[in-house]
């Protein structure tokens, strides 16, 4: 292929702004899939993610199009993850293209994630081609979109296409200007190969296939390849591209998009990020931008079955090999038994990998509330990292301890901005900056501990705001903070699994809120439930679950005995589902209550 | 008195009612539109034909068969229980109960016959002259769905009948000679309090019938009373209310000499209802008409509830059968728990492990003993019984035991 005719490109937008359905349209378009084959938004092939309205894994696609002068292109639409946790996985695709697509929803205009891709494109000199989509819609305003490009991205307004990826309308002009305002390659395959693994999926038959950009040089079949970063070499058994399906070509030269199979066993073998060069003709320097993956968000997931354990393993290992960055190891807890520490990059991957362990290998897991990394430094001047409240150190021998904060950007309409700034305030945020999009909207950012994100962030910004504002948030940096291990006891024994890490001054209000929550969550049992919190000996609160008194079935004739006993059978099923602490029975959502602590207040 | 087990009883379902009360789920219909008479020769056809072993199963057929010998499955009690018995016109009724003493009484040789005869009643279905003609054809016990002393409740449970309304039925019944006479009431109503519950008490205690039902009121789904508590109509019902109301319950009627014999049963010594104590025995009974359940050897079985599709079934002489389950030894034994445990004399084990073997029956020697532990159970000798507290959380206990 002619690296002239080349156009490598994804499309960023803010969550639901139509990304996937003008996805659909080019791929209909380019003939890549006829109407007929084309099920709803291609690209999102989960079922989890069609159902969430995010794309979790990227794809890419190789198209063929015929301009309207009568030039052939061939296009390489490559998918990015839509949410902030894939946000290294993003910048990944990005690096692998020269041009984006930026569509902003015509009735909404420039929302968090617009401008979080938008400047991640930016830094990674793309070509942007703002798209306004749905402008069919009544509500739309494409002029007012148009102002926000400009006064907020330095876009120029004549630029932009104005679409309905719903109707089709304008997309023949989106494609006219992927062929003619984006750059074609500038790599050189005469020099030694350089190819970009921008993800990666694993084949039972073919083990990991990894989806590279070959920025010089070219692979073939055959040809040994070394991953620069893990320095493990291996011989190329396929080279291929996705037409959506994947076809075998001979090699991918220079500016191409395909895949690479090379009999890759293990995830570790083909990182996303890592650069792929030739083993007998190496490049002298990798890639830029390669960084290991580091999960932020930590829980425990235990199996309510404990003879479930060795099936949650192997389910844990095949996630794995598609998620590289699913990180987990055995542990063990007091109150729930064999489980596992899991880590993820966020809130939304830890909720995807829970949901696919219980939808695609029907386990019934229970979760603790979810933790962040801290730092812990001793007094002889030793540095860990403890992820799980179970493992906190005692303070006695504690120099500092540092949490892991975000830089949170939050865009609201005006009237907001008071309940906004209230929202950050009461989760630590320390204020940053604050900026007027237009006379209208306002860009608010702060620093937030990641705990406080994880507890019910979202939930008070979205409800603060009656769903006007969006959010986006990337990693700041480590600070120290006065943190306390905060113990829960069920009937004057301490449950490990529902400890959790709070600062200082916040210990009293979530401890009683915390016991409070949980008083409501753990059923009535046949004898009184004291259930306290406590910071080391000190109890900072107490409720009691007071005693069942009354479980009867009034009346038990002739005629109620199948029906009676099909009454006592649901309520059997109902106790198996709880977890028995001691001679306590304890719902598996109260591990999760730690995290809701709030929803009432 | 007529002792020894009670192996076997005659259920007849009336599914009508005047209309339909707010708390019931019963399968019952409004009388106005059915041809009562017709239905009426329906159920004399089902008995003889149950009776004589039409249509069952080899293995019930076979018992049947014998039973001019063992007797064991020849019904010595019988309840028409509804819906509302008395809301059909007497002589019907009267049909009915005749039919039935005659059936039973002409299968069992020797072995005397039914000796306690139930029909229940609604107050204002219920004068003088019914309950005469009902005495006169072999009745001897009536039970009268009082539910409440209080009008205001009774309107909440949209009975047709006033405090006062039921007063003049229950006259009627001591007056037309019924010396064993069962009174129903439900605690736990939306807005009672338990002044209100022990005021319910004291009245019907005051009156001495022979046996006082004290039901916990539950909220079934679908039911109109329901819905007016989960859309905030009327107040919710607390469970430690009702718990309060359950042991009130017990304090009264034992003060005015009346046994706790079973979680929601009270007799004067000697008057329990022994029609029901068989079912709680896991005795077999068969259950005639629409919607009615028969335990019988091997199985338990439910008639058609349809009205229409039930008379079309037996009068072209078929078992209107809707529904049957084969019991397996092991289910029998579950069942004789369950049932037996709802009862103050509890379950005879060592006779369980005779009827249905050792070893089934000492399978539920650990979780007896654990259940022990909780102070919800309590044995005597061979007998595992409820404690008074283990009945009020009785589903605690029953659902080890399934």
């Amino acid at each position: 292929m002619e690296g002239s005719a080349i156009r490598n490109f994804c499309i960023i937008a803010h969550i639901d702004h139509g990304k996937s359905t003008l996805a659909d349209r080019i791929l209909e378009r380019t003939g890549a899939l006829s109407e007929r084959e084309m099920t709803e938004q291609v690209l999102d092939h989960m079922d989890l993610e069609r159902e969430r309205g995010i794309t979790i894994k990227l794809k890419a696609v190789r198209l063929e199009y015929r301009s309207s002068s009568g030039s052939e292109y061939v296009f390489n639409l490559i998918d990015t993850p839509g949410h902030v946790d894939f946000t290294y996985e993003v910048s990944r695709s990005l690096a692998a293209c020269e041009g984006a697509l930026l569509v902003v929803d015509a009735t909404q205009g420039i929302e968090a994630q617009t401008l979080a891709n938008a400047y991640m494109a930016i830094e990674h000199d793309l070509t942007l081609i703002p798209v306004i989509n749905k402008i069919d819609l009544p509500s739309a305003d494409p002029q007012r979109v148009k102002q926000e490009l400009e006064d907020i991205l330095g876009i120029d307004p004549s630029e932009a296409l104005l679409i309905s990826a719903k109707t089709g309308e304008g997309v023949s002009e989106v494609l006219e200007a992927i062929a003619e305002r984006i750059p074609s390659p500038s790599g050189d395959s005469r020099l030694p190969t350089k190819a970009l693994i921008f993800d990666s999926h694993f084949d039972v038959y073919r083990g990991t296939i990894a989806y590279i950009r070959v920025v010089d040089g070219a692979i073939r079949r055959g040809m040994k390849i070394r991953m620069m970063a893990s320095g493990r070499e291996f011989e190329v058994t396929e080279v291929g591209v996705f037409k959506p399906s994947m076809e075998t070509v001979d090699s991918l030269v220079a500016g191409e998009v395909g895949f690479v199979a090379a009999g890759m066993r293990d995830v570790k073998d083909c990182q996303v990020g890592d650069t792929i060069t030739d083993a007998h003709a190496p490049a002298e320097s990798p890639l830029p931008g390669y960084r290991k993956v580091k999960p932020m968000v930590f829980c425990g997931l235990y199996p309510s079955e404990n003879s479930d354990y060795e099936a949650l393993r192997q389910a844990l290992e095949k996630l794995q090999l598609n998620d590289s960055a699913l990180w987990f190891v055995p542990e063990t807890s007091a109150a729930l038994g064999f489980g596992f520490r899991c880590g993820f990059l966020g809130l939304l991957h830890m909720e995807v990998v829970q949901e696919r362990l219980e939808r695609e290998y029907d386990l019934d897991i229970v979760t603790t509330a979810p933790s962040v990394p801290y730092q812990i430094e001793r007094t002889d001047g030793q540095v860990e990292e403890v992820d799980n409240p179970a493992k906190w150190p005692n303070l006695a021998h504690v120099a500092s301890i540092k949490e892991p904060f975000m830089r949170v950007s939050v865009i609201t309409p005006k009237d907001y901005v008071g309940s906004v700034m209230d929202v950050f305030t009461d989760k630590r945020g320390t204020y940053k900056e604050m900026q007027y999009l237009n006379p209208q909207r306002v860009l608010i950012t702060y620093v937030v501990p990641l705990s406080e994100i994880l507890l019910d962030f979202f939930d008070l910004i979205k409800s603060r705001t009656r769903g006007y504002a969006s959010v986006d948030y990337e990693f700041d940096s480590y600070k120290e903070s006065d943190l306390v291990k905060l113990d829960v006891l069920l009937n004057e024994r301490p449950v490990d699994a529902l400890s959790c890490i709070v600062h200082r001054d916040k210990a009293q209000a979530r401890g009683r809120a915390l016991v409070n929550k949980l008083r409501k969550t753990i059923p009535r049992q046949l004898f009184d439930v004291p259930v306290q919190a406590a910071i080391g000996s000190r109890v900072i609160a107490r409720e009691t679950i007071k005693a069942k008194r009354k479980d009867v079935l009034a009346k038990c004739y002739g005629g109620d005995v199948t029906r009676k006993r099909k009454l006592l059978e649901k309520q059997k099923e109902g106790k198996k589902r709880m977890k028995q602490l001691g001679s306590i029975e304890v719902p598996q959502d109260a591990f999760m209550a730690v995290l809701r602590v709030d929803d009432e207040e | 008195m007529i002792g020894g087990p009670f192996s076997c009883g005659l259920y007849i379902h009336i599914p009508f009612c005047l209309r339909k009360c707010s708390y019931c789920d019963f399968v019952s219909y409004p009388v106005a539109p059915f041809d009562t008479a017709r239905y009426c020769a329906a159920v004399v056809k089902e008995i003889e034909m149950a009776l004589e072993g039409d249509g069952w199963p080899e293995e019930v057929a076979s018992c049947l068969a014998g039973a001019s010998g063992s007797g064991a499955l020849t019904p010595r009690t019988a309840y028409i229980g509804g819906g509302t018995p008395t809301v059909l016109p007497i002589s019907e009724l009267e049909a009915v109960v005749t039919a039935a003493i005659d059936l039973c009484g002409r299968g069992a040789a020797g072995s005397g016959g039914i000796f306690e005869f139930t029909v229940e009643a609604n107050p204002c279905t219920l004068s003088s002259y019914k309950a005469c003609k009902l005495r006169d054809a072999g009745v001897n016990r009536i039970s009268l769905g009082l539910q409440s002393t209080s009008d205001q409740y009774l309107t909440i449970l949209g009975r047709a009948h006033s405090y006062s309304e039921f007063l003049a039925a229950y006259r009627s019944a001591v007056s037309a000679g019924f010396s064993n006479i069962s009174v129903d009431l439900i605690y736990g109503l939306p807005g009672q309090t338990r002044e209100d519950w022990r005021r319910d008490l004291q009245r019907t205690a005051d009156l001495a019938p022979q046996h006082i039902s004290c039901y916990a009121l539950t909220l079934a789904d679908g039911t109109a009373l329901a819905r007016s508590v989960h859309s905030g109509q009327l107040p919710q019902i607390s469970d430690d209310l009702a718990a309060d109301m359950y042991f009130d319950a017990a304090s009264i009627l034992s003060e005015a000499g009346y046994s706790h014999y079973e979680i929601s049963n009270y007799a004067k010594p000697g008057m329990e209802c022994r029609h029901n104590q068989n079912y709680w025995e896991n005795g077999y009974y068969f259950g005639i008409g629409a919607a009615a359940h028969s335990h019988l050897p091997g199985m338990r079985c439910e008639n058609v509830p349809d009205v229409a599709q039930y008379i079309e079934c037996v009068e072209q002489g078929r078992r209107p059968l809707a529904n049957v389950e084969w019991l397996t030894p092991e289910r029998e034994v579950s069942d004789a728990f369950i049932l037996g445990l709802r009862t103050s004399r509890g379950v005879d084990t060592s006779a369980l492990a005779k009827t249905y073997g050792a070893g089934l029956v000492g399978e539920y020697a650990e979780r007896l003993e654990k259940l022990r532990e909780t102070g919800l159970v309590e044995f005597d000798g061979q007998r595992v019984r409820l404690t008074e507290g283990g009945m009020i959380l009785s589903n605690r206990v029953m659902m080890e035991l399934l």
